[in-house]
């Protein structure tokens, strides 16, 4: 069995003059895996993804890419940074250039590729994300949606193995969110490994089967979302709530240890009989 | 533009202007070199009949090519007018001991005249100083400031002066947004009702512009580093190539300048 594609292992970390933000986490991912990242706000998570694409170093603990554990050393973190990429919740934090082609383009740039590679990959990139006609355009008239767009584009033209997204839903309005949804299943069908850090519960359940709940700055729970729903003690601690179809199916029939999550769950158990 | 209900004005219009303008297409040297060969030729020529013709070329450019209607050019040139003609009031009026010229007044025991000699100075200083302000207006409501830039670091700026401008310029963007936000926020809780709460008001908000723009500073460094910043900031930006078209209109233009430059200093009073 190859190595995980990311872990660390019981790494912490602590701001200056600040308690810790992220105490002893374990944590691996594979190839090509989904996973939903839970929790209330400070509960870590925004520390955890800084620490898993090296902006942060572990102060206790170690991160690994495939396996290798990573020394801290410049070049490691510039691999950590090459391979892991993430979309930053804020497009205005991110995006930097004046221009959809020059912003895109910034990442390979600073890769020191060649020029052909360079607009290759720019290109790719805008076209996987729908931005081809978008080149010449500036940032300052494209919508929230749009600017989200170029924000993963960013990424992918960094040909990463995995990408982080925190809070990727957050100011976007329904059609944007499919169209969001509709991009990640295409980037897991290129085999990205994703992360996603989110409130919002729906999105948490139709994106991910694994869930990550973060409280108090620990990693209370790693495993399917199905059983982290169905612990109430759990939701209370992480100031969680279920997901709106498991709500309905629980409503409609108390008692069962799990529910549906999504809609085309909710349809299948309905017309199964159980619901 | 289409994504704000914010209408823009002043530095923002000039800027989606740009943008959208079917000229964006031409290179932004050739515009550049143009535009200044234009300014040149204004300032250079001195000569009211030259500034007009250019202003008259330059506005009828921006409507007819650039696809700007003619109110909204005028409302573009309201400013640099009040300016100009501002400053040719004092290049009008002169100060004697003795009533002279067309028009005078006593002014505490000196008089206050026009003469025809600083009628022509002013009149020619105004139509010079307009011609060029128009050619001004002409590269910017046509060509796109990343163009612009991306030009200059082609002409061998220094580096570090442009990786400024590049950034100063897409936050110059963000934190208006920002500003106009917190506007919005205080406006609707009273915060302008009155000159010292709004003084008050615009106080705090520009302590908070101060406080964001640190935290945006941060945020995106942490990006930046994110993405392998080494301290070099590099993008891709291609810009329109130079088509000979282009090259001959502009070059055709110069020289029916350089001709009406000379017919005018030749023919015409200055």
């Amino acid at each position: 069995m190859s190595a995980p594609i990311l872990s660390l292992d019981r790494v912490s970390y602590a701001y200056p003059d600040s308690p810790l933000a992220v105490e002893d986490l374990r944590f691996s991912l594979e190839k090509g895996e989904r996973v939903a990242v839970l929790g209330r706000n400070g509960a870590g998570k925004s520390t955890f993804f800084l620490l898993c694409c090296g902006i942060l170093s572990p102060q206790r603990g170690t991160v690994s890419l495939q396996g290798r554990v990573l020394t801290g050393s410049k070049a490691d973190r510039l691999e950590l940074h090459r391979r892991v990429g993430v979309v930053f919740q804020e497009a205005e934090d991110q995006i930097l250039a004046v221009t959809v082609e020059g912003e895109v383009s910034f990442g390979p740039m600073n890769l020191r590729l060649s020029l052909p590679e360079v607009e290759r990959r720019t290109a790719a990139a805008l076209e996987a994300m729908g931005l081809s006609d978008y080149r010449q355009r500036q940032p300052q008239f494209l919508s929230g949606g749009e600017k989200k767009r170029v924000t993963i584009a960013d990424i992918l033209a960094m040909e990463p193995d995995v990408i982080l997204l925190d809070e990727p839903t957050a100011s976007l309005d329904p059609e944007n969110v499919t169209r969001l949804e509709e991009t990640l299943d295409q980037l897991t069908e290129a085999g990205i490994a994703l992360m996603v850090s989110t409130h919002d519960v729906d999105f948490a359940a139709r994106f991910a089967r694994r869930g990550l709940v973060f409280s108090h700055s620990k990693l209370l729970e790693d495993g399917p979302l199905t059983e982290i729903f169905s612990r109430p003690d759990l939701l209370r601690e992480a100031g969680l709530r279920k997901p709106s179809f498991w709500q309905a199916a629980e409503a409609l029939r108390p008692g069962q240890p799990s529910y549906p999550m999504t809609l085309e769950d909710f349809t299948a158990w309905a017309a199964s009989g159980r619901g | 533009m289409a994504h704000d209900h914010h209408h823009p004005g002043g530095m923002e219009l000039l800027d989606a202007l740009a943008a959208h303008s079917p000229l964006r297409f031409v290179h932004p040297g050739l515009k550049l070199a143009f535009a200044l060969a234009v300014i040149f030729a204004a300032i250079g020529a001195a000569h009211w009949a030259v500034g007009l013709a250019i202003t008259a070329s330059m506005v009828c450019a921006m409507g007819a090519l650039g696809g700007i209607p003619l109110r909204r050019i005028g409302l573009l040139l309201r400013v640099p007018l009040l300016f100009l003609t501002v400053g040719c009031l004092v290049v009008l009026l002169e100060w004697g001991r003795q009533p002279a010229g067309l028009w005078s007044a006593a002014l505490g025991g000196r008089y206050l005249c026009i003469t025809a000699a600083s009628c022509r100075r002013a009149g020619n200083l105004f139509c010079q100083a307009l011609g060029a302000v128009s050619a001004m207006y002409f590269l910017s409501t046509t060509t796109p400031m990343p163009q612009l830039i991306e030009i200059l670091r082609r002409w061998k700026l220094p580096e570090l002066v442009i990786e400024l401008m590049y950034l100063i310029y897409r936050y110059l963007f963000v934190l208006l947004s920002c500003q106009r936000r917190m506007t919005i926020a205080a406006t609707v809780r009273l915060g302008y009702h009155g000159l010292g709460r709004s003084v008050t008001t615009a106080g705090k908000i520009g302590g908070n512009l101060l406080a964001a723009s640190f935290r945006r500073s941060r945020a995106c460094y942490d990006a930046m580093e994110a993405r392998c910043y080494d301290g070099r900031l590099a993008f891709l930006n291609t810009v329109p190539p130079v088509r000979g078209k282009h090259l001959l209109a502009m070059a055709a233009y110069l020289l029916a300048l350089g001709a009406w430059i000379f017919l005018a200093k030749g023919v015409l009073p200055g």
